[in-house]
């Protein structure tokens, strides 16, 4: 035994990059103070607008987090998927189509819509979410479960498959004429003075801060509540039932999550018909706000999208927190924000901010704001 | 004709793709030819063409280095607006496509270095993104298209070197025809391009970023570049396309270039193959000529005529084919040759016509190489055992000081400090879960840490894959990482020391010379497999290798990397008792030829009998150093690993 067992120290000569923990923090700091900057900058930017016309920045603002409801729907019913079989949907878009189609196909009182059912309002839209249910668990019957297992890209182009299928048999169907959607709160619609509703518009008076008549319409008003609820249902969903501890398992690890008895197809028909009924439901509620066509859902399919990426594909508060910032940039970023400084010009660009929103984010966050590396060498 | 098992061939210069353009070029002529189309079917042949150039430019991004990118069909557009700008602006034809194509070649180079760090669905958004971001710019930039809503018309036509290809005083059918023929040429440049970059380093070296980014940098291929650059290049094809298009009709829109043709660019790859330079052909047939046949189909269903419900037959076309063939429409093919390939035993029956149809299996490396003949390693890696002996104390060729990498809370290396000297064979043990494989990937970039690290004198940067690579530090992983897609002797070659003439470029303009490097890395990635046993496996695909020849095989790639330090994670891991031993037996000859080794592992006869030092870790910390006889019989130690006795 001629070594000495010795207790590994430093060497000496070697230069540590040195107090690790501090440097750290005060990098961090120097990051922090950079982001407060932006986000004080950015504050007194909106608090600028809303000096200059207060009306519009608050009609802005209901518009803006309405759309970014919507868009957290569907983003939403892409996450439901992700999760339970790891691709992305890529007939979600026309799956939003479907559903203003099919609230129209048995709503319409006026005989516009072919073979129309002519319910009332209520009832026939739980039978449009109903079928949409239906219609989710038949693609993943037809489009997925024969596919189950193969590479990602093979999924998605079966899934594209599917929205040309959609997309055509709505045209066939129904036509590609714009159609609007009844609502509760537009004149035709049954609870038209609904409490402090007034011609299906909400008033705010600020008369203080120079808001006299900013309106918001009932509609968007809905669209929020709606979404909390869902958003509310989703995450219990997730957290407290059988069912969401099964998808959780699965996302975590597929093949373990069988082995141990989770029931991979049934979970997969499940998740498909939730997240199909999800689109539908965006659908509905985007309708009759404006007219739409076999178009409708492109977009939404896009900007939720980049929500879920904007979330890191996995959380739920991640996502719709994504869907609203979406929704504001649009709205009033794009709106007032922007043209404030830019000019009126810049308003034939304003749909662009959503897309560039998004590469900002990929480039400081590569893989979302809330997403994470987990894959182990 | 029998022919006998020729002069091996490295696997990047196999086959006969030349003569294989060639009667795929005059096939095409005879097909556009032979038959009288009408000019509907000239203009729907013409697309096919053009929407081929397209997705072999997508094949480079998506099929070789694997980027989920939707940005096809948005380059294109870049490309036909911006060379309609500057013909219109009075620059000479093919000096505006060039400029179209430079300007793509910008914006796909900043996107691309921003997106550099994305994968998967991220990097899909982000290429949606910067699609709508151009479309909508282009739509509503006037200025720039000279027309409110970017319906160009009368855009310069194609003219060559004085040879007026198309004209708008010419009949459609004249235009037609000349059109063909410039497309056809510039398809056969775009092949010509893949398959320069299949004959080289550069496809292997991208699929291997593909697959496994942080393991194919830890080897020294340039990831970041590699996949930049197949972005650019595939981009650049992209809107090379798109500008000859705009320029053959005469005119441009932007619905011509929306995300329909992203998505249908996306489509065509997928359907006709991804895996191969052939694909796109076969892709670009089926989206452009079903619809089309449907279209002219004449049967009536229901009262209605059929070619209604022509999307519809199309989606359900698609769905069964990628049921069925998975692999696209080339995997047709392919089954067809494994289908004859069963007859067709290697050596027997081979002839000149089972090469050229790749049916012969390729000559194994494992034979001598008559002009390469290598040393077993480095001259230098020799030289270094020469004068530095066996062991010499206290020089160290690996110092790590401090390491220190916490996940969120959890510090799983905590400050450990360790040389390894130069020549020795240096144990690290300790329970499941005390940091040892987080401290290596520490070392080696693949985990954020901090902490000094140097090599041989030279200070190495932390938290970046590959910087250790380069001072000659290669490492094997616990569960071995090999490449499915490639084969044994394509894996090794991944880890080359010599990089040079590896890149795109050199495999276009300088080809002798990179093939005869191509030769000579070729050679000692032979040898290396042949070191381990595994040379009669070279050419098979590394996914069909048992676990333990995994293990090998990685190790025959950190041999042939020329290695100055090699650090091993559980190299034993699933070995017999006699894969056991003849694996100390290589670590033993690569420590007598100059290789330090830092070797993790369980097996603590393996280690005991083998290592000079040996280090344990316990908790993220180095709980011991010395020779194993003293270290095991240590308190601490004994209580790391049977747990203390409460009393």
């Amino acid at each position: 035994m001629t070594q000495q067992i010795t207790r590994e120290t430093a060497t000496p000569a070697l230069e540590t990059s040195e107090p690790t923990e501090e440097s750290k923090r005060a990098r961090w700091s120097r990051a922090r103070i950079a982001w407060t900057l932006v986000a004080v900058g950015f504050i007194a930017w909106a608090i600028a607008a809303f000096i200059d016309d207060g009306t519009l920045f608050v009609a802005l603002l209901g518009a803006g987090i309405a759309s970014g409801a919507i868009i957290a729907i569907v983003a939403l019913g892409f996450l439901m998927i992700m999760k339970a079989t790891g691709i992305a949907n890529f007939a979600q878009g026309d799956l939003v189509t479907l559903g203003a189609f099919l609230g129209f196909w048995a709503t319409d009182q006026l005989g516009l819509a072919k073979d129309g059912l002519g319910l009332s309002l209520g009832f026939g839209y739980l039978v449009a979410l109903a079928i949409m249910f239906v219609i989710g668990v038949v693609i993943e019957r037809v489009a997925y479960a024969p596919l189950r297992g193969r590479e990602i890209h093979v999924v998605v182009i079966a899934t594209l498959a599917v929205a040309i299928v959609i997309r055509t048999l709505l045209a066939i169907w129904q036509g590609g004429d714009p159609r609007s959607l009844q609502s509760w709160f537009n004149p035709g619609g049954s609870l038209q003075n609904f409490l402090f509703f007034d011609q299906g518009v909400l008033r705010i008076n600020i008369g203080f801060l120079g808001v006299h008549d900013a309106v918001i319409n009932a509609q968007r008003v809905v669209i929020i509540v709606v979404t909390a609820v869902v958003v509310v249902a989703t995450m219990w969903l997730f957290a407290r039932t059988s069912f969401g501890r099964q998808v959780r398992a699965i996302a975590a690890d597929r093949e373990t999550a069988r082995l141990c008895g989770v029931k991979v197809n049934r979970l997969s028909m499940l998740s498909f018909g939730i997240s199909s009924c999800l689109a539908g439901l965006a659908g509905i509620l985007i309708g009759p706000l404006q007219a739409f066509d076999l178009n409708l859902g492109f977009t939404f399919m896009l900007l939720g999208f980049a929500a879920a990426v904007l979330g890191g594909f996995g959380s739920l508060g991640g996502t719709v927190l994504g869907g609203v910032l979406i929704g504001l940039t649009q709205e009033l970023f794009g709106g007032q924000m922007l043209p404030m400084v830019a000019g009126h010009d810049a308003l034939k660009y304003r749909s662009t901010l959503p897309f560039v929103l998004m590469l900002v984010v990929i480039a400081i966050k590569p893989q979302g704001f809330f997403g994470r590396v987990t894959r182990r060498l | 004709m029998r022919r006998d098992a020729g002069t091996p061939r490295p696997p990047a210069v196999r086959g006969y793709p030349y003569a294989w353009l060639v009667i795929f070029l005059g096939f095409m002529v005879l097909l556009r030819f032979a038959p009288n189309l009408s000019a509907a079917q000239a203009l729907v042949f013409n697309t096919w063409l053009i929407y081929t150039i397209m997705t072999v430019g997508f094949y480079f991004v998506f099929g070789v280095s694997g980027q989920f990118a939707f940005s096809q069909a948005a380059f294109a557009m870049v490309g036909a607006y911006t060379s309609s700008w500057a013909t219109r602006e009075g620059t000479d034809w093919l000096l505006a496509v060039a400029f179209g194509v430079a300007v793509a070649c910008l914006i796909a180079f900043l996107f691309a270095f921003v997106a550099r760090k994305s994968n998967l669905f991220f990097l899909a958004i982000a290429t949606l993104a910067l699609s709508e971001i151009i479309d909508v710019v282009i739509s509503q930039w006037n200025q720039f298209t000279g027309q409110i809503g970017a319906e160009i018309g009368h855009i310069h036509t194609i003219e060559i070197f004085g040879w007026k290809a198309t004209s708008f005083s010419y009949s459609a059918a004249v235009n037609q025809r000349n059109v063909f023929w410039v497309y056809l040429a510039t398809l056969g440049v775009v092949m010509l391009i893949g398959i320069w970059i299949a004959r080289s380093a550069a496809k292997r070296e991208a699929i291997a970023m593909r697959d496994e980014p942080a393991v194919a940098a830890t080897l020294g291929v340039p990831t970041a570049r590699v996949r930049i650059t197949m972005f650019i290049l595939g981009s650049a094809v992209g809107a090379f396309a798109g500008s000859l298009w705009a320029h053959g009709r005469g005119f441009a829109q932007p619905d011509d270039f929306s995300v329909e043709l992203a998505l249908g660019i996306f489509v065509m790859l997928i359907v006709g193959g991804i895996d191969s330079l052939w694909g796109p052909v076969l892709g670009a047939a089926f989206y452009v000529w079903v619809p089309h046949g449907l279209q002219s189909l004449h049967l009536e269903v229901f009262g209605h005529q059929i070619r209604e419900y022509k999307q519809i037959i199309y989606g359900v076309v698609l769905l069964v084919v990628m049921i069925f063939f998975p692999e696209g429409l080339i995997g047709i093919f392919h089954r067809l040759r494994a289908f004859v390939q069963r007859d067709v035993v290697k050596g027997r029956g081979r002839t000149w016509l089972t090469d050229f149809f790749g049916l012969t299996k390729p000559t194994i490396a494992e034979q001598p190489i008559p002009e390469v003949e290598l040393p077993p390693l480095a001259p230098e890696a020799q030289a270094r055992a020469a004068v530095n002996g066996a062991t010499v104390e206290g020089a160290a060729v690996l110092r790590a000081a401090d390491i220190r990498v916490s996940f969120g809370g959890v510090r799983a290396v905590d400050g450990v400090s360790l040389d390894l000297r130069d020549g020795e064979i240096l144990g690290l043990v300790g329970p499941n879960g005390s940091g040892k494989t987080t401290f290596l990937n520490a070392l080696t970039g693949v985990v954020p840490a901090s902490g000094a690290f140097e090599v041989a004198g030279q200070p190495v940067k932390l938290g970046t894959p590959g910087r250790s690579r380069a001072v000659g530090v290669l490492r094997t992983y616990q569960a071995p990482q090999t490449y499915d897609h490639l084969s044994c002797i394509e894996d090794v070659l991944i880890s080359t020391s010599d990089r040079k003439l590896t890149g795109i470029t050199a495999s276009w303009f300088l080809r002798p010379w990179t093939l005869r490097r191509e030769r000579v890395r070729w050679g000692t990635a032979a040898t290396a497999l042949s070191r381990v046993g595994l040379g009669p496996l070279a050419e098979e695909p590394a996914g069909r290798l048992t676990y333990g020849q995994r293990r090998l095989l990685e190790l025959a790639r950190s041999i042939a990397a020329q290695p100055r330090v090699l650090l091993l994670d559980e190299p034993s891991a699933g070995l017999d008792l006699g894969e056991t031993q003849r694996l100390a037996g290589y670590l033993r000859d690569l420590r007598a030829e100059g290789v330090s080794l830092l070797v993790i592992d369980h097996k603590l006869d393996f280690i005991i009998s083998l290592c000079d030092r040996v280090a344990v870790m316990e908790l993220g910390h180095l709980v011991a150093v010395g020779d194993a006889a003293t270290v095991f019989e240590d308190q601490r130690v004994v209580d790391a690993y049977l747990g203390v006795e409460e009393s």
